[in-house]
């Protein structure tokens, strides 16, 4: 698949992006959407990128945390391709 | 029964049940949405941490329910055992409290007279430092 050829290349990356909850909905039903981006990209990139391209998730993105492969992160981290990086609403389990 | 052992003189369930009614507002149903493979993580993380804190205590079990859930039905349990009761007490509270600051799963109530809402725990707010 030529999407991998160019990972390899490390010309292109391509991630996932995973939405829950109030933010699956604000998103129109989007549970996860692939990304291509370029090597160097790290996660507030991506961050940022996820808020240009879905605006109506602007005031819930206040009280959300994030996870890169499915643990949580506290600050910007490197993204590799296949990587998944899900918004993560407040969350009410228990 | 998971967690039962003869040499336990203390076994602590707690099961968190769904109930009617929310600030006056009446609840008729609520719904689960788990990101299932972090939370299964988290889980682990939760159970990892109990036995860091009480070395003593023998199982340790965590359920929880997604999809939807009607009112009176059970939605988490929490089976702790131990020599004695003191360390199954106090484990069982910190597993419940670690998994509502943690545990990516999230829980909608249907109501009878407004909108559905999504709820949150304050121990998520406190846990990752947001607004």
């Amino acid at each position: 698949d030529d999407s991998h050829h160019k990972a390899a290349d490390g010309r292109v990356m391509r991630v996932q992006v995973l939405y829950f909850a109030r933010a699956r909905e604000l998103v129109g039903g989007l549970t996860r959407e692939d990304w291509d981006i370029e090597p160097g990209w790290t996660t507030s990139d991506l961050q940022v990128a996820v808020l240009s391209r879905h605006s109506a998730l602007e005031g819930l993105l206040r009280t959300c945390a994030w996870a890169l492969n499915e643990d949580y992160i506290d600050g910007p981290a490197a993204l590799k391709d296949g990587d998944q990086l899900a918004l993560i609403p407040p969350i009410s389990g228990g | 029964d998971r967690v039962r052992s003869p040499a336990a003189g203390a076994v602590v369930t707690f099961s968190g049940t769904t109930r009617n009614s929310f600030e006056g507002k009446t609840v008729l149903s609520l719904e689960y949405e788990a990101y299932t493979a972090m939370a299964e993580k988290e889980l682990r993380r939760v159970c990892e941490q109990v036995r860091e804190k009480w070395a003593d205590i023998i199982h340790l079990a965590i359920e929880h329910k997604t999809g939807s859930c009607p009112i009176g039905d059970t939605s988490v349990i929490i089976a702790v055992s131990s020599p004695h009761r003191a360390s199954a007490l106090e484990a069982a509270k910190f597993a419940l409290d670690t998994l509502k600051a943690n545990v990516p799963i999230w829980k909608k109530e249907i109501y009878a007279e407004s909108d559905p809402a999504w709820k949150a725990n304050k121990e998520f707010f406190e846990a990752h430092n947001v607004n």
